[in-house]
């Protein structure tokens, strides 16, 4: 890595910059922060050229206050943090200029060893998937182990590690330190990350979208043990995240990117309470609320039905006892309407969805669509199979890499035996549709972005009229914005084509706005199931109760505690430097 | 006995039953698929012209040749369950001794050969990640290409005519070290290539993020991440090295002239001595099922995942 001088573009720089109106006084921000970023500027060198991932970012953190970098994907936000310590993707060579401050320490011009002295030890990390970021084969115990210092006894270390245990709150797992990853639920694992992070006694976490991939009861859980770890070890925490309403509840300072700029920074109230920059309105419109908006219709014929589903996959194994995973499941859907299936990891949505296509044995129980029972759903025929179209969540993975959108959408036509001839004036209708343009005919999946995936997706499932459509998570790796986008899409299918859907997804604010009915799935059965206004406006079940109080509190556009706006006396509490990047 | 050696020990028993049922079929269908090849071993004798018709006709009676096939594997299986593997009827011995007297140099130079083999190729792409210079990466590199290009019977014609016959260093007959050092290379080559490419994939992992995260030395990240995650692979390649040991390299031993079982199956084939192959697919059957046996136990004691099932 090549390392410009600090002065580079000081026109830039202001620091001393009073602090925006709601924020502290520049006095309190006097107080040495732990972190002083200064105009970050990364990029990122290529076989094809060079990519300016960072333009210019400033913030400061100070000790045991947590600053969060919000972003879409593609912002810079991770690899702003990632740069800082080195931990840039293998393969990846960064350039990095500006000024990057640890404790009086300049980060960006330290060799490769000495980051590695800060790595784990002063600067700790948790990385978004935890399933992903421990090795499958060491125990949870070895890697927690792993990281602390050297040179530390067994029997020593041995402590240390069930003394960390206890503090992620693992200490109730009967043998927690010599499970293995597998044996552990996406919260513990997640947990076993931060204790493995804490280990070195860091005074600063990096928390790279910590709770991205886990389910919204155990992300309360877990962002709440980190800001209960961050009051007792009075830590900094750099909170990397996509999600704004996570931003209000547990950070003080807010710094908003968008494609590798600084497009808006401050207390997290204010930028909350009110936004300056129209990305930040955006971001903040594009996060649905928790709100049940629209009511099924009476009138409607039924079109999808199911009764009594129950299905049961063999287990592992010779000797693996069967699993249960879906029981005794009752619905029927109008058409036009929505059919919002919620439920944790686990709880049976996508077996759900599999059995009603005929991706999973059925059990027990059966299918009606548009009023006939599916014989078996396994051997649809063609025609019926043209009825019931299925939309998975991972787009890319749902997409032959190598056919162009041209050929994707057009292969159903192909199928079915619809003539070559006319085909194309098809496709064009559904890119059209769903909001593509005839630019992307050619496409390769590789060259477009997410949500462009998911609408050749969503076209494709379209050429042949399908009544039902079932969207299976669809929207949840998508940017809050492409998300309501594509929601949108879904409500004018609905709306002109009468297509009825079964909204499969773990976020209730998204069913929410988009579904008439809702079914709560929790170990393959339905804990409550009713039209969305009254599910979600006076839930009966506990279950339900639990699962949209954790989708309120993540959800809270305004801190729950009262650490942004501290009182004048309490001074060094407050104390941020705001550093404006030019441009804004 | 705790509840993961308890599973791992049902996991190897359940295997073990899997693989001699699979190894019973094998010689059910082996059995009568050598009958199906045009010849017995009178008519190839009769072909060498050493027999007269009639003296043929005394032999298949001998041998239970002109019984029905049916008859002649029940009368096979009895002598088998009696632990006997029968006499050949080309050499005229007890196939046992024949086997006795081959096994030893088919397992010296198979066990040897894959012993070097995986020593270097583990080695040099674990050396190669540790120290990603230019050196050691073209080591795998050459040995890969090596292994992959230059068959082992040209690569051992050569040795045997410049060490054997120009130089005079070694035996042109008989002579083992030369023949183990190929082999060795050769699996070495296959080895690494493999390993080092996992272990470049397992570097871009989460997991070894995490471990950078933590602060770790390069030497603890290769050695007891990125290694132990890539061998679980590699050993299950290992392992069909290994059944391919016991079977012997018939190249090897026709080259350098060594008596082995490979040598033995060719010329049982060649002759229609069906209780020879016989015998030789028994052996195989058990060393397919050592080998099978061997690995996974190895690769469910690396993996704690594969113990669970």
């Amino acid at each position: 890595m090549t390392q410009r001088p600090d002065t580079q573009r000081p026109d830039t720089r202001r620091a001393g910059t009073p602090a925006p109106a709601s924020g502290p006084s520049p006095r309190e921000a006097a107080a040495a922060p732990l972190l002083a970023v200064r105009d970050l500027r990364v990029t990122i060198r290529a076989r094809t050229g060079t990519v300016e991932a960072v333009a210019g970012v400033s913030f400061d953190i100070l000790p045991g206050r947590t600053l969060a970098l919000v972003g879409e994907s593609g912002s810079g936000k991770s690899m702003t943090a990632m740069a800082l310590i080195g931990l840039v993707p293998v393969g990846t060579t960064v350039e990095t200029a500006g000024s990057a401050r640890f404790g009086g320490r300049e980060l960006l011009t330290l060799s490769e060893a000495e980051r590695r002295a800060l790595r784990g030890r002063a600067i700790a990390t948790i990385l978004q998937d935890p399933a992903a970021a421990l090795d499958p084969l060491m125990s949870a115990g070895e890697q927690i182990a792993e990281a602390l210092p050297r040179g530390l006894g067994r029997r020593e270390a041995a402590g240390r590690v069930a003394a960390l245990l206890a503090e992620v709150g693992l200490d109730g797992v009967p043998g927690i330190a010599r499970r293995h990853p597998h044996e552990l639920s996406g919260g513990q694992q997640q947990r076993v990350a931060i204790a493995m992070a804490l280990a070195g006694n860091p005074s600063l976490l990096i928390a790279d979208e910590p709770t991205t991939a886990l389910d919204v009861t155990v992300q309360a859980q877990i962002l709440d043990l980190l800001a209960r770890l961050q009051a007792a070890r009075g830590m900094a925490i750099l909170l990397i995240t996509h999600d704004l309403g996570v931003v209000g509840a547990y950070a003080q300072d807010v710094v908003v990117m968008r494609a590798g700029a600084m497009v808006e920074a401050g207390p997290a109230a204010r930028v909350l309470a009110a936004p300056r920059e129209a990305h930040t309105r955006t971001l903040l419109a594009a996060r649905p609320a928790l709100r049940a908006t629209a009511a099924p219709s009476a009138a409607a014929p039924e079109i999808l039905a199911v009764s009594d589903l129950a299905v049961r996959y063999r287990g592992a194994g010779l000797l693996g006892r069967p699993v249960r995973a879906l029981d005794g499941i009752d619905f029927a859907l109008e058409a036009g309407g929505a059919l919002g299936v919620v439920g944790e990891s686990g709880s049976g949505k996508s077996t759900l969805a599999k059995a009603i296509v005929g991706l999973a044995r059925i059990e027990r129980g059966s299918v009606r669509l548009g009023g006939a029972v599916l014989a078996d759903p396994m051997r649809l025929g063609r025609a019926a199979r043209a009825r019931l179209q299925y939309i998975f969540q991972d787009s890319y993975g749902a997409l032959n890499p190598r056919l162009t959108v041209e050929d994707a959408i057009g292969e159903p036509f192909a199928i079915s035996g619809r003539p070559r001839a006319g085909r194309r004036a098809a496709v064009l209708a559904l890119l059209d549709e769903v909001g593509l343009a005839r630019t992307h005919l050619g496409r390769l999946p590789r060259e477009l972005s997410g949500g462009q995936r998911q609408r050749v997706c969503i076209a494709r499932a379209l050429a042949l009229s399908p009544e039902v459509l079932i969207c299976d998570e669809i929207v949840s790796a998508l940017d809050v914005t492409v998300q309501a986008q594509v929601l949108g899409l879904l409500r004018r299918l609905r709306a002109e084509r009468g297509l009825a859907l079964v909204f499969i997804s773990h976020d209730l604010a998204v069913v929410a706005e988009l579904c008439t009915r809702v079914m709560v799935m929790k170990d393959g059965k339905a804990v409550e199931s009713g039209a969305a206004a009254d599910v979600f406006e006076a839930p009966r079940a506990a279950y339900t109760r639990d699962l949209i109080a954790a989708a309120r509190a993540l959800d809270a556009p305004a801190p729950h505690r009262d650490l942004s706006t501290p009182s004048p006396a309490a001074g060094e509490g407050g104390g941020v430097e705001w550093v404006t990047a030019a441009g804004f | 006995m705790n509840a993961h050696t308890r599973r791992l020990l049902l996991g190897i028993a359940a295997d073990l039953v899997r693989s001699l049922a699979v190894a019973a079929g094998i010689v059910v269908f082996s059995f009568f698929v050598l009958r199906m090849i045009p010849g017995d071993v009178v008519d190839i004798r009769g072909i060498e012209g050493s027999l007269t018709y009639s003296q043929q006709t005394a032999m298949r009676a001998e041998l239970g040749l002109d019984k029905p096939w049916i008859t002649q594997f029940g009368e096979w299986l009895t002598m088998i369950a009696s632990g006997d593997l029968g006499t050949s009827a080309r050499f005229a011995k007890p196939i046992a001794d024949l086997l006795a007297a081959v096994i030893p140099t088919t397992l010296t130079l198979g066990l040897s050969a894959l012993l070097i083999g995986t020593l270097l190729g583990v080695l040099l792409p674990t050396l190669a990640m540790l120290w990603p210079r230019r050196l050691l990466v073209a080591l795998v590199e050459a040995t890969t290409i090596w292994s992959i290009t230059v068959p082992t019977f040209s690569i051992g014609i050569l040795c045997v005519l410049v060490l054997a016959v120009w130089l005079g260093l070694i035996p042109a007959i008989g002579n083992l070290v030369v023949p183990i050092l190929i082999l060795a290379l050769d699996t070495a080559g296959t080895l690494a290539k493999i390993l080092y490419e996992d272990m470049k994939d397992i570097e871009r992992t989460e997991y070894v993020r995490a471990a950078r995260a933590k602060g770790l030395s390069r030497a603890r990240i290769v050695l007891r991440h990125i290694l132990p995650n890539a061998l679980t692979a590699a050993v299950a390649l290992i392992g069909l090295l290994l059944a391919g040991a016991f079977t012997g390299a018939i190249t090897m031993e026709v080259v350098f002239g060594l008596p082995g079982l490979g040598t033995l199956t060719l010329q049982a084939i060649k002759g229609r001595d069906y209780a020879v192959v016989q015998a030789v697919i028994i052996w195989l059957g058990f060393a397919v099922i050592i080998a099978n046996l061997v690995t996974d136990v190895i690769r469910k004691i690396i993996d704690p995942r594969l113990r669970s099932a």
